[in-house]
Formats: structure tokens, C-alpha cells, sequence
């Protein structure tokens, strides 16, 4: 098992959603952001190209940061999810300059004067701090939810597939950019994506070996993934009638139609 | 090359290359400082076993373990987890250069402590008969022992920057070398200055070491930033604020010219003056010192990291 | 732990609509998330998502505030609700008496789920001065449909209820994928995407989608009805038309053959700077690779040719026989609950009514049920005294969002007495004499209405409102009662009651049901082709067909057939202006965390873009010797603005686009809150109206660009500012 993620780049629209998810997820202080977005636009070439990046710790299989941390806070599980143990982070900030993606940021005081500076926190806030604390001076970063994770798998939920237990960012965006699950299981919607659309890492010379796979392409599915147009609108005909019958069913009948 | 900010600025953020600012802006001049004392502490420690100096090695000893030590520790952000860094509390050691650098630093100040204590008896005769063999045998020991530790502490940082494949310009062995090389370069211009003070100390014998190792290091300087030129455009970026961009006077006035060119003119002047004025040499030490402070300034500053996006990987 | 619950809510922190599930723990909202449960499928936007930090904001607005200074002085009281609305109440029955009721003007800002609520009060009181930004924002889109079909809406059928997805997207003038929930939600867009065969954009500046589309088109702002007239040229020429609809169900295709034929592809492209090749290539994707839709974009509304580039682009889809086909544009069935719109329908407007709205003689489709905003304002300042004599606001930032900002700003404050209701302080509420404050729809029980009408939603309340801040529905009801009693309610739940009668269930219950619809295999597809509007088929409108040539609008005077003309100020029109004002300006481009002129005073949402920006191409910058980063002069012959400068490849030499509707919450009232600062109203024209509808070219003009001297950003306004660290300065929070 290892848990991965596929951000399709032609559908990200810059919406924000994803770091805002996040942000509510884990209670971020303001100055904070897990997951960032890189706004990349050229016309090199005369080919315009406006894309834009969501970037996020790439959970990297030969993560530098989880061997550069002198002690031993940033570390791997099993499952290939790197996660900090903010209990034992000194505060050195080896991992910040070390990771050759920049997704770690450290939490300090003096960055972080709070929302509205001279007045209270708000009622979120305030409960972050019990609910979620940060603690300042330590090193922070995307943890792929994996509070989620371990809550869903516990509840036998699957983290991709079942909401309960897939990042929060993935479950907010409207665009449908982003996708959750297992690259171990050649039968996963990420690993079919990366087969299909040629998925690919960012700086793979690093030899890193993210968990995090782009893909890129044309917007229109029809003429990529050749799926027959029939065969595809009686799925999701059905998925919308399942709403519409479990609105029913809810509802009573009667409150759709004519 | 822009500053990182932890503000969200979407079309700022890692598109271009992007300098590095926790081990140099705002809190960062700590890890600064402690560098250049790590340099100038267990290089003239060094030099100071060479060249028998009980007071070099105290002052060499006292620079590490009140200056660098201290400024280390209050960098991190949880000052009082500064043990966590450390060995048998960590098994970090063995993939990371930070925890064994801290070791080596634990050791050497021990092993120093010990051979400062070791010389300052036999120097003193303050033991005699029997355990003067011992104590000569053990102050040999720690010798070796400290010195091996102190070499190894002026290294580490360099082997910790080089390490970081997320700034090109550091991702290279050389770094380390120069650290100690311009290491023991500092340390034989603080010699002078205890020698100065002390006596005892064959000023000529230090400027001629001292002519050696500046050109050695004027050599590997350059050759880090030719080497850099090839690397990728990302290093390339970090040698061009060097010479040419906001790092330049940093680099042309402190390390350069007052790291190498005076020091190195004064070491000639006074090879044909027989005797080189005290003033001259005040000032070349000030200037060579000055110089550490601006070579480390100018490396942690020029830590650029290369974009993230691909497409952009000619950086 | 404390208490927690989940409550079930539609956010509208846009236009609205994403279902979400609020979590709260012990009276304070932990988390917001969308609803899996929902035609959203659980997604959600930055906006909707920050709305933990909107609702307990410091600087809500707690308590109605009367004004005890001179306007933009910043002094308030805090007064009673009942002396509020006693207020209020006291100075419409006075005008009322003295004036008659049309001296009364009600307005609201863009659709929030209130306007039946503020029809509805002015029909009730007697005025139809109502004053929206309709006429720049979807109002023109629907009257034209209603003209041309006969039936008022239209939309783009995204869903495949009728076992077909469209397989050519057209985005005209609009990038839904960030203005979700304007016609339609995002969501489904882009979900559909994926089943089509080609995406068209047709747009001045690369959006999110454009390097990946089809196609894109990036005409001159202000020259799309040349273009829909250029694909028309083309399809009719080439014979690729929808035969048998043109044939069986339209009425006047000879007229517009005609009416085409000097739109050449070459002549069009030289109007609109696209090239020849790919007004062939659009024209062609469009009528062959058939069904497909065209989301129509307000940038085309918010230009003094609206009325007919509406209606060239209307007759695109016709010509493509993409009319009410699964997968084509499409009139839904309403849900059992009825048009919303009839909450205010109902009440009739009379002759004595409509005789009284102003601009109604000038702009006969545009200000036939409501007044011409630009009307009111200029009709104010040519006026010793003015005519309105109570203007009552509800959301809404007009003095930001018309055109001619000084103009309009002169006007309002002649007139003698302004309520306002908003959530925070802005310069519609400076402008005041009195400021109500309205509740957060975290905060509120109401009935949410889904632009593509095919169903309604409910917001639920999820925490109570801070201080005494109100819903509008209860605010509007409390008024309603004092002025108008026939017409208004016991309480909001009998008001609510009222509205979902016709689906036979009470608020109570839908409160728990959350949406009542029509989808799926309920949805009426072909509806011409059966007896659903007329007796053997037809479309609704007086010939029983769609109409390419229309009898109505030549009996009001106006031309029957679409016909291109330049904008008010262009490279063309006015080529001397040209010289001294070299680029072409559009301004609109919503941000996609921002909502027209609000959440610069949320943190998380302000913290992605701190200053409005301008975008200019590279190239042009570097000639004017401006960089990525910079703040820029933009000027017109009506004033100038400071923005800052955002160089992007993906727009015209020639074009710049500025960040509309802005001002910023952080500046002291005395400067309306910096209403002046950047807000490109300031250099839009009010002058050149569209005949039909009465918009004004808000996005198409011409202006220059220059740097900002630093002495420029020190001047008065921005004293209070530091630049780079926004936040940092403490704001006094109204009455604490
Ligand atoms: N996030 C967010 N969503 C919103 C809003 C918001 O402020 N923020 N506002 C809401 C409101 S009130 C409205 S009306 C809608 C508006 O939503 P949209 O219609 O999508 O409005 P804009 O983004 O202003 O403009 C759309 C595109 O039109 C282009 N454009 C400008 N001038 C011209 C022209 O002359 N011709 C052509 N072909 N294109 C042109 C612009 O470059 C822009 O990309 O969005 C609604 N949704
Ligand atoms: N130059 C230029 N001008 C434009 C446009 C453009 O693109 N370019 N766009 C035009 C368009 S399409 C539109 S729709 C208008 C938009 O203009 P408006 O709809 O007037 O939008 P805002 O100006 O943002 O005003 C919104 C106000 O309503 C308040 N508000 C928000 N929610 C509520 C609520 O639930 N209750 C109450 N009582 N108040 C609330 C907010 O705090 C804010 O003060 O601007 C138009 N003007
Ligand atoms: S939520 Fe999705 S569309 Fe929005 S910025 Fe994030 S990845 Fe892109
Ligand atoms: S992206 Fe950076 S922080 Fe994340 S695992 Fe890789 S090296 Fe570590
Ligand atoms: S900052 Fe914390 S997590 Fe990062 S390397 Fe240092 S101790 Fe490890
Ligand atoms: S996976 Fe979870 S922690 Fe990581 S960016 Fe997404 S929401 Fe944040
Ligand atoms: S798109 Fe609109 S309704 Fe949906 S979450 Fe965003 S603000 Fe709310
Ligand atoms: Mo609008």
C-alpha cells in the first residue's frame, strides 16, 4: 500500500478551494498553506500555455527531508506517507531547505501576527487551538490527511473511494483535479490514470520518487479516453438517478416533477 | 531570484528560482554566524595544535563552545529540544549529516577540554615522575583525537549544504573542502593575532602557510563557481548575484578583496620588508576575518532553489 | 469535546448553491465541507469554504447604526431595531405623501436569493424604481431569450438527463469554471467536459481553460456581435445549418441570411482582430458537431451593444437547431414549487407604476419592469432637487459597481435620505443615514434559488447571527408589515410557508429535504415538438416559432435583426481618442475568491490576491517601461485609477484587462473606503448606453497605462496603508 495522488493539470481552474479545504481541515494559522498553487504561464514559442500547479508535500518514496531530519521527527510510514511528529521537531529547519520541492514551512511567531491584529481571534480559531494545536517553532507540512486515513481505514473505509477517508482537498474540488488512492493497487483510479495519461513526477532526476503524479492533455475526454458516448452517459444518467432517488426516497415523491 | 514568502502569493511562489531565507534572513543570521565561528573556532584550534599554542587552542575551544554552540541552539525553534539533535537521543546519525556534525562538535569541545588541560599540566609541570608519561601519552591521545573532531566539525556544515539537492550551487563535494580550507586559512590569521599577544609564535612560518592556503582557496572559490556555471542555470543564477548581482559586494569586497587580496598583500609586503609592521598585520587579520564573515554571508545567501515546475527545469 | 451537530445547508457565498455540511461544536462552526449528497457531489470553492472566517469577522456588522456625522465621516450611533425601521418607515410614508411612492428607490447588488424579496417590497409599496445590476449582468440574456423564444430562460443542458452530453461547448465571453453558479455551477461544466468533443472559448484573454481547449478565439472587447454575425455567415454560406429546425421552426431565416451576408469571414476578422481561419473553424465545430451549448458570459452584457450581440449569438444556436435538444440549450421544467419569481410576479405593476420608471421612455426592454440605474443617477445630478427621495439598499455596492464612479457618487449624495443593509462597512453604507445589518447565510433560514430554476434549495441555520443582525427576508418582512402590510407575513416562517405552497409543503419540512427539483427523467426535452407550450407544437412567442427576425422589436422601434456596431470608445469609433488612448480596456475578470467587491476583508481570501490587478502583455509592458509587480496609472478621459500590474502572456498587445469592482474595506471611511483608488468604474463611461437595455460599455473602452511615481502612492488615500503588509493596521470596528 501507498497512498498517492494524480492532479490532472488541464482541469485546475486556480480556484483556491483545495488550500482552503486544507486550511479548515487543519485549523492553519495564517501564514500557513500545506497545499500551494504555482501559477505557470508562457507563450515560449508562441505557444501559450496557462497552467497552474497544486503543489503539496510529494510524500516522496526517498524522501531528503526524512533523512536530513536530525531528529528524527519527519518520518516514513509504512504506507509511504511522510508525517512530522511535532512533538520531537527541534526547530532546525534542515527539512525546509532540504526538500527540493519547497512544501515544508516553518511555523514561527513573529510570521504569524494572527488575523486581525488588535482584535480577538475568531470563534474557528479559537477552537483550533484546542482542537488541531500548532505548535510554533516546529516544521510543518501536507500530511496527506492522514488523520482521515487512519480514521477511515479503522472504520474499513477506503481512503480514494470513500470520502470519510480522503483528503480534504481532493473532496473539494469542483473541477475534479485532483484524484486519491492506493499506487501499489494497479487497479486504483491513480494508477489507471497514471497508465492511461502518461502520468508523470515533478523533478524526477531528483530520484525522489514522488507520490504525487501529474497529468496533462487535452480538456474534452471524449476524444481521449474514446469512450463511447452511450456507454458513458447511461453511468452517469445512473449516477444522477441515484440522487434523484434517494431525493425521492428522502423527498417523498412528489416534490420533483411537473 | 525572490525572496520565499510564506504568504500566499500564487504566481510568485516557485516559478522562478527562489532564494533561500531560513538559514540566512531574520532568525537565519544566527545559523550565519555560527558557521563563520564554527570556521574560525576549530580552525584556529588546528592551527593552534600545530603550532603548540596552549592559549590558540583555548581561545579556538572557547569560540565553539560559547559562540557557535549557544548560537545553534537558540536558532532552533524549540531551543530546549536541542538534545533531540544529539546522539544516543537520535538515530539520525545515520543518514544525516546535522546530528553527527552536533556529535562531532560534543566531542571535539570534550577531547579539547581534555588536551587543554592534559598541555596546560605538562606545560606547567604541574605533574611530575611517573604520571607525566601517562599524561604525556594521554594529551598525545586527545591531540589526535580533537584534532580529528575538530576537522570534522569544520566540515560538517558543508557536508549538510551539500547534501541539499534542492540548491544546486551547494550540491557539490567541494563545499565542504572549502569550508575547511578557508577554515584553517581563518585560523591562521587568529594565530597571528594570539601570537600577537602571546609570543611564541613564528609569525613568519603562519604568513607563509597562510600565502599557501589563501591562493589554495582563491583557486577552490573559483573553481566552486566555474563548477557551479556548468552545474545547471539555477547555480548559475546563484554565481551571477555572487559577482554580479545583489551578493556582489559581499563577494568582491569581503571575500575577495578583503578575505584574499590584502591579506595575501600583506604576506607579501612583509616577505620583502623582512619584518612586517604590527599595524599592517592588525589589519590583515581584521580584514581576513572579515573576509569569513562575508564568505559565509555570501554562500547561505546564494542558496537558490531550483523552480519546481518541470517545464522550467533549464533551471 | 463539546456538543457537536452537522447541519445541512446551500451556500451562497456566490450566487449560490453548492449543498455543504456545516459542523458545529458547541455554538461555533469547526468545519465546512460540501454535502456528497448534492447535484454539487460534495464539492466546494475557496469562498464558500472561508466562510468560517466571514461569519464572526470583528468587523461585521452587530447592531443598525444610525449616522451622526457628515457622510464619510465614520460617525455612527447604535439605535434599536425599532428605531431603525421606524426610521426607515417614517421616511418612505413621507415621500410617499408628498412625492408618491416612485420617489422611492429599492435597490440590490448582483442575485443573493433576496431580489424576490426586494421586487416584491417595491411592487408592494408602489415603486418600480428598482435598481439592479441586471442590466449589465444576465437581465439582457434573458429578456433576448424570451424574445426570440418566447420563453424567458435558457441554459446550458450540462447534465445528460436526456442521454446526451453536448459535444461542442462554446464559453462566450465567460469563464464558468471560476464563476460557478453564474447561470450554472462549475461543477457541472466541467464534469460534462469530459464527455464532449470540443471546447470553444472566445476570449480576449486566456483563462483557465484556454490552452487546453479546442479552440480559442480572442476577439477585440466590444466586437462579438460581428463575430456571431461572421459564423453565421459561414454556416449559412456553407449550407451546414440544422435544416429541418431552420426550416419547420424558425421565422425569418431569409432576413438574416441577408442580414449576414456582408459579414464575411475576411471582413469580420479585420473587425475583430481573429483571425479569418478560425471564424471558419468555429463556425463549422459549431453547426456540425452537434448538440452543443454557448455559456453566454455578462462581459457582452456589460457592453452598449449587448442587446444585439445577445441576439446574433441567440440566433447562433438556432441556426445549429441547438434548441431544447438533451445536450443543447434548454428551457427546464420548474420544480412542483413553482417560479420563484412569482413570489413577486404576483403583485402587478400598474400603468401609474411603470409610467413613473425612470428611463422606461428610452430603454423599452431594458427598464420596462424596473428603472435604468444610469437613469436614476443622471436624472439626480441634472435635477435641482432629486427625485428620489428615499433610496433603500439591500447588498448591493452601486457607488462601486456603475459606471462613472465620480458621477455617480455626486448623485448619491443628493439625496436626502439612504438606508442600507450590508454585512460590513463599505461606501454604500458611509453613504448612509442609516445602516441595517444582515445576517451571513450561516446565520439564516430562507428558501435559495438555482439560477437554472429546475429547483430551490434551502439554507439552513447553522449558528445564530452576530449581535443583533438580521436575515433580509425577516428584515424585508419587518418593512414590508410597517409600509405595506397587505402584502407581507406574520413572521419569515409563515413568509417562507407561503412561497413553497404550491409544492404542498411547508418550510418545516423542506428545511429537512433540503431541495425540491425537477431532474433526471422528470426534465422535458423538445418541448416545441409537443403540446407543452402550444397546440400542436411551437415555441411560446407571438409566431409560434423561434424567431431569427423579431415583429416585436421593430414595433418598439428597434432593428428585427441583429446588427454589429463599435463600441462607444474604440481603436474605430473614435480613432482621434485612440491616439491619445492607446489601448483597448476591459474590465471585469472575476477573481475566483473574490465575489465582485467582496471578502477583501477575509484573511485567507485576500491573503491569494492582495491588490487589484491589471493585465497587460509583456511585450506591451516592456515598451512602457513597466515590470511584473508594478503599480500603474490606468487612464481614460473620466479619470484614473492605480492598479497593480500582472504581466500575462495570455492577452492581446492591445488590450488590457483591469480588475472590476473594488475598493478596500481597509481604508478609512473619509476615503469611502479607498472608492477611488482603483476601482475602474472611475474611468467607465455612462454616456453611451445600449438603445434596448440601457448597459453602459463597462468592458470595452479605451484608456493608457502608466507608472506610478512613488510620490503616487503616498497621496492621501494610501496614508493609512502599508504596502506589502495588509492587516497590520487596526481598523476601528463600528460601535464596539
Ligand atoms: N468567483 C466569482 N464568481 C462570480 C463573481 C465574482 O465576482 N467572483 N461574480 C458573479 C457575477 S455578478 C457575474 S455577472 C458573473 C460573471 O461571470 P463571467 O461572465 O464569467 O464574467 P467575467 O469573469 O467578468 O468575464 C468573463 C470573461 O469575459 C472576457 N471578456 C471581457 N470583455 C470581453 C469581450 O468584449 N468579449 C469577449 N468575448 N469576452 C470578453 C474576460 O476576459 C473574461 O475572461 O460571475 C458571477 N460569479
Ligand atoms: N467595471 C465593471 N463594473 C461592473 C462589473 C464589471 O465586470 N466591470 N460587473 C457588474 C456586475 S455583473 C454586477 S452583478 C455588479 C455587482 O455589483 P454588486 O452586486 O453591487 O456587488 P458588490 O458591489 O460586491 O456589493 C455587494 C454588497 O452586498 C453585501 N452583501 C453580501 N451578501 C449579502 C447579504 O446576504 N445580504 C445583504 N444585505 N448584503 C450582502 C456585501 O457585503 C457587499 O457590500 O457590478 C457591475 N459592475
Ligand atoms: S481545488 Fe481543484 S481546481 Fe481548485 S485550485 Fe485546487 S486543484 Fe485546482
Ligand atoms: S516533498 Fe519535500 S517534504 Fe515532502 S516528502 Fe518529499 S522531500 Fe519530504
Ligand atoms: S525542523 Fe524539525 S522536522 Fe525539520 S529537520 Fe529539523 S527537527 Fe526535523
Ligand atoms: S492531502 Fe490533506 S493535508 Fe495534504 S494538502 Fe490536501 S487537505 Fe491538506
Ligand atoms: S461556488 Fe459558490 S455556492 Fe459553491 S462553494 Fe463556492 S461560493 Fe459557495
Ligand atoms: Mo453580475
Amino acid at each position: 500500500m501507498r497512498w498517492g495522488m494524480v492532479i490532472n493539470l488541464a482541469k485546475c481552474t486556480r480556484c483556491h478551494g483545495c488550500v482552503a479545504a486544507c486550511r479548515i481541515e487543519h485549523f492553519l494559522p495564517l501564514h500557513l498553506t500545506w497545499p500551494r498553487l504555482i501559477a505557470w504561464e508562457t507563450d515560449a514559442g508562441k505557444k501559450l500555455e496557462v497552467s497552474t500547479y497544486p503543489v503539496r508535500c510529494n510524500h516522496c518514496k526517498d524522501a531528503p527531508c526524512v533523512k536530513v531530519c536530525p531528529t528524527g521527527a519527519t518520518q516514513q510510514r509504512e504506507d509511504g506517507l511522510v508525517w512530522i511528529d511535532q512533538n520531537k521537531c527541534a526547530g532546525c529547519r534542515y527539512c525546509v531547505v532540504a526538500c527540493p520541492y519547497q512544501n515544508r514551512t516553518f511555523l514561527s511567531k513573529d510570521k504569524d501576527p494572527g488575523y486581525f491584529p488588535g482584535y480577538s481571534l475568531t470563534g474557528f480559531e479559537k477552537k483550533g487551538k484546542k482542537l488541531y494545536p500548532h505548535q510554533a517553532g516546529t516544521t510543518e507540512k501536507c500530511n496527506f490527511c492522514m488523520e482521515r486515513i487512519d480514521a477511515g481505514l479503522a472504520n474499513g473505509l477506503k481512503p480514494g473511494i470513500d470520502r470519510e477517508a480522503t483528503p480534504a482537498c481532493v473532496n473539494t474540488c469542483q473541477a475534479g483535479a485532483l484524484t486519491f488512492g492506493d499506487l501499489d493497487d494497479p487497479e486504483s483510479e491513480v494508477s489507471k490514470l497514471i497508465r492511461e495519461k502518461d502520468g508523470f513526477q515533478l523533478h524526477p532526476e531528483y530520484g525522489t520518487d514522488p507520490s504525487i503524479y501529474y497529468i496533462d492533455g487535452k480538456l474534452c475526454g471524449c476524444v481521449s479516453n474514446k469512450a463511447p458516448l452511450e456507454a458513458t452517459t447511461g453511468s452517469h444518467i445512473q449516477h444522477l438517478s441515484t440522487i434523484e432517488d434517494r431525493a425521492k426516497e428522502i423527498f417523498g415523491a412528489g416534490v420533483g416533477g411537473k | 531570484m525572490q525572496p520565499t514568502r510564506q504568504w500566499m502569493v500564487t504566481h510568485k511562489w516557485m516559478v522562478e528560482p527562489m532564494q533561500q531565507t531560513e538559514w540566512i534572513e531574520r532568525r537565519g543570521v544566527m545559523v550565519w554566524l555560527a558557521e563563520v565561528f564554527t570556521s574560525l573556532g576549530a580552525g584556529l584550534y588546528l592551527v593552534s595544535l600545530f603550532l603548540n599554542s596552549w592559549w590558540g587552542a583555548l581561545i579556538g575551544w572557547l569560540i565553539i563552545c560559547l559562540l557557535k554552540l549557544p548560537l545553534h541552539i537558540i536558532y532552533l525553534g524549540k531551543p530546549l529540544r536541542f538534545w533531540r539533535l544529539m546522539p544516543p537521543f537520535t538515530n539520525a546519525w545515520r543518514t544525516s549529516w546535522y546530528p553527527r556534525g552536533v556529535f562531532f562538535t560534543v566531542l571535539f569541545t570534550s577531547f579539547a577540554f581534555v588536551q587543554l588541560v592534559t598541555t596546560y599540566l605538562i606545560n606547567n609541570e604541574l605533574v611530575l615522575g611517573s604520571a607525566l608519561s601517562s599524561v604525556v601519552a594521554a594529551d598525545v591521545v586527545f591531540k589526535i583525537l580533537a584534532g580529528i573532531t575538530a576537522v570534522l566539525t569544520a566540515m560538517y556544515g558543508g557536508f549538510m549544504m551539500s547534501y541539499c539537492k534542492s540548491v544546486p550551487f551547494w550540491n557539490t563535494g567541494l563545499v565542504p573542502i572549502v569550508f575547511i580550507i578557508t577554515g584553517i586559512a581563518d585560523g591562521l590569521a587568529l594565530i597571528m593575532a594570539v601570537g600577537m599577544g602571546t609570543g611564541g609564535i613564528d609569525i613568519t612560518a603562519v604568513e607563509s602557510a597562510s600565502r599557501f592556503l589563501l591562493v589554495i582557496n582563491a583557486i577552490l572559490i573559483a573553481s566552486l563557481l566555474l563548477g557551479a556555471s556548468y552545474q545547471s542555470s539555477t547555480a548559475q543564477l546563484s554565481v551571477k548575484e555572487l559577482v554580479v548581482g545583489r551578493v556582489a559586494v559581499a563577494f568582491w569586497l569581503g571575500i575577495v578583496t578583503l578575505g584574499i587580496i590584502i591579506p595575501l598583500l600583506v604576506s607579501i609586503v612583509s616577505l620583502f620588508a623582512e619584518e612586517a609592521s604590527t599595524n599592517l598585520l592588525i589589519f590583515a587579520i581584521a580584514s581576513h576575518t572579515l573576509g569569513a564573515f562575508a564568505l559565509k554571508y555570501s554562500i547561505l545567501k546564494v542558496g537558490i532553489h531550483r523552480p519546481i515546475v518541470p517545464k522550467v527545469s533549464a533551471y | 469535546m463539546g456538543e457537536r451537530k452537522v447541519i445541512k445547508s446551500t451556500c451562497k457565498s456566490c450566487h449560490g448553491g453548492c449543498g455543504v455540511k456545516v459542523t458545529v461544536e458547541d455554538g461555533t462552526i469547526v468545519n465546512i465541507e460540501g454535502n456528497p449528497d448534492s447535484l454539487t457531489r460534495g464539492t466546494m470553492c475557496a469562498k464558500g469554504l472561508s466562510s468560517i472566517q466571514h461569519i464572526d469577522n470583528p468587523y461585521r456588522l452587530k447592531y443598525p447604526l444610525k449616522r451622526v456625522g457628515e457622510r464619510g465621516e465614520g460617525k455612527w450611533k447604535k439605535i434599536s431595531w425599532d428605531e431603525a425601521l421606524d426610521t426607515i418607515e417614517k421616511k418612505m410614508k413621507e415621500a410617499m405623501e408628498k412625492y408618491g411612492p416612485w420617489s422611492i428607490a429599492v435597490s440590490q447588488g448582483t442575485g443573493r436569493g433576496y431580489n424576490r424579496y426586494t421586487h416584491r417590497f417595491a411592487r408592494s409599496i408602489g415603486t418600480a424604481n428598482v435598481i439592479t445590476p441586471g442590466y449589465v449582468c444576465h437581465s439582457p440574456r434573458l429578456g433576448l431569450y424570451g424574445l426570440v423564444t418566447g420563453y424567458g430562460r435558457l441554459y446550458c443542458d450540462y447534465h445528460g438527463w436526456g442521454g446526451e452530453f453536448p459535444k461542442t461547448h462554446i464559453m462566450w465571453a465567460k469563464q464558468l469554471e471560476i464563476s460557478s453558479a453564474d447561470s450554472e455551477m462549475c461543477y457541472w461544466y466541467i464534469n460534462s467536459l469530459d464527455y464532449a468533443k470540443n471546447l470553444i472559448i472566445i476570449d480576449p484573454r486566456a483563462t483557465a481553460y484556454t490552452s487546453r481547449a479546442t479552440l480559442w478565439l480572442q476577439p477585440r472587447p466590444g466586437s462579438d456581435c460581428a463575430l456571431a454575425l461572421g459564423m453565421m455567415n459561414v454556416i449559412i454560406n456553407e449550407g451546414i445549418y440544422d435544416k429541418e429546425f431552420v426550416e419547420k421552426w424558425t421565422y425569418g431565416f431569409d432576413e438574416l441570411k441577408e442580414r449576414v451576408k456582408p459579414y464575411t469571414p475576411e471582413k469580420v476578422a479585420e473587425i475583430t482582430w481573429v483571425p479569418k481561419e478560425k471564424i471558419i473553424e468555429a463556425a463549422r465545430l459549431w453547426a456540425i458537431d452537434t448538440p452543443g451549448c454557448i455559456q453566454v458570459g455578462s462581459s457582452l452584457e456589460r457592453q452598449a451593444n449587448c442587446g444585439h450581440t445577445l441576439r446574433a449569438i441567440i440566433c447562433l444556436m438556432g441556426l445549429a437547431g441547438n434548441i431544447e435538444r438533451p445536450g443543447s440549450m434548454i428551457s427546464w421544467v420548474l420544480p412542483k414549487t413553482g417560479l420563484v419569481e412569482d413570489f413577486y410576479l404576483e403583485i402587478p405593476l400598474t400603468d401609474e407604476m411603470k409610467k413613473h420608471i425612470i428611463g422606461g421612455e428610452k430603454f423599452k426592454l431594458g427598464a420596462a419592469r424596473t428603472c435604468n440605474p444610469d437613469m436614476i443617477i443622471k436624472t439626480i445630478a441634472q435635477s435641482g432637487e432629486s427625485p428620489i427621495k428615499v433610496w433603500f439598499s439591500v447588498g448591493g455596492q452601486q457607488i462601486v459597481h456603475m459606471a462613472n464612479t465620480k458621477e455617480v457618487f455626486a448623485a448619491m449624495k443628493k439625496v436626502d435620505f439612504i438606508a442600507h443593509c450590508d454585512q460590513f462597512m463599505g461606501p454604500m453604507a458611509e453613504m448612509s443615514d442609516i445602516v441595517l445589518p444582515a445576517a451571513h447565510w450561516l446565520e439564516i433560514d430562507d428558501i435559495y434559488d438555482m439560477h437554472p430554476r429546475f429547483m430551490i434549495e434551502a439554507h439552513n441555520k447553522a449558528v445564530e447571527p452576530i449581535g443583533e443582525a438580521k436575515s433580509d427576508v425577516w428584515i424585508f418582512n419587518e418593512l414590508g408589515k410597517r409600509v405595506a402590510p397587505k402584502y407581507w407575513f406574520k413572521d419569515v416562517e409563515a413568509c417562507l410557508d407561503y412561497q413553497l405552497r404550491k409544492g404542498g409543503i411547508t418550510w418545516k419540512e423542506f428545511s429537512q429535504r433540503l431541495v425540491s427539483g425537477c431532474w433526471g427523467k422528470d426534465q422535458v426535452y423538445y418541448k416545441y415538438k409537443t403540446d407543452y407550450w402550444r397546440k400542436g407544437g411551437g415555441f411560446p412567442s407571438p409566431t409560434g416559432k423561434f424567431e431569427f427576425a423579431s415583429k416585436a422589436l421593430e414595433a418598439l422601434g428597434y432593428d428585427p435583426l441583429p446588427q454589429f456596431r463599435e463600441p462607444g470608445e474604440s481603436p474605430y469609433s473614435t480613432p482621434d481618442l485612440h491616439k491619445e488612448y492607446p489601448l483597448v480596456l476591459t474590465s471585469g475578470y472575476r477573481a475566483p475568491f473574490y465575489f465582485l467587491s467582496q471578502y477583501r476583508n477575509i484573511p485567507w481570501l485576500r491573503s491569494f490576491m492582495e491588490y487589484p490587478i491589471l493585465q497587460i502583455n509583456p511585450e506591451t509592458a516592456k515598451k512602457l517601461g513597466i515590470e511584473d509587480g508594478d503599480w500603474v496609472w490606468v487612464e481614460s478621459p473620466r479619470g484614473r485609477i492605480r492598479q497593480k500590474v500582472r504581466c500575462f502572456p495570455g492577452i492581446d498587445r492591445r488590450v488590457v484587462m483591469a480588475t472590476a469592482n473594488c475598493f478596500y474595506p481597509e481604508e478609512p471611511p473619509q476615503s469611502f473606503h479607498g472608492l477611488f483608488i482603483s476601482n475602474p468604474n472611475v474611468l467607465t463611461d455612462n454616456g453611451h448606453q445600449d438603445p434596448m437595455y440601457g448597459s453602459p460599455d463597462l468592458t470595452c473602452l479605451l484608456c493608457k497605462v502608466y507608472k506610478c511615481s512613488k510620490e503616487d502612492l503616498k497621496e492621501n488615500v494610501f496614508k493609512t496603508q502599508e504596502y506589502g503588509t495588509p492587516f497590520t493596521k487596526v481598523l476601528p470596528i463600528p460601535n464596539e
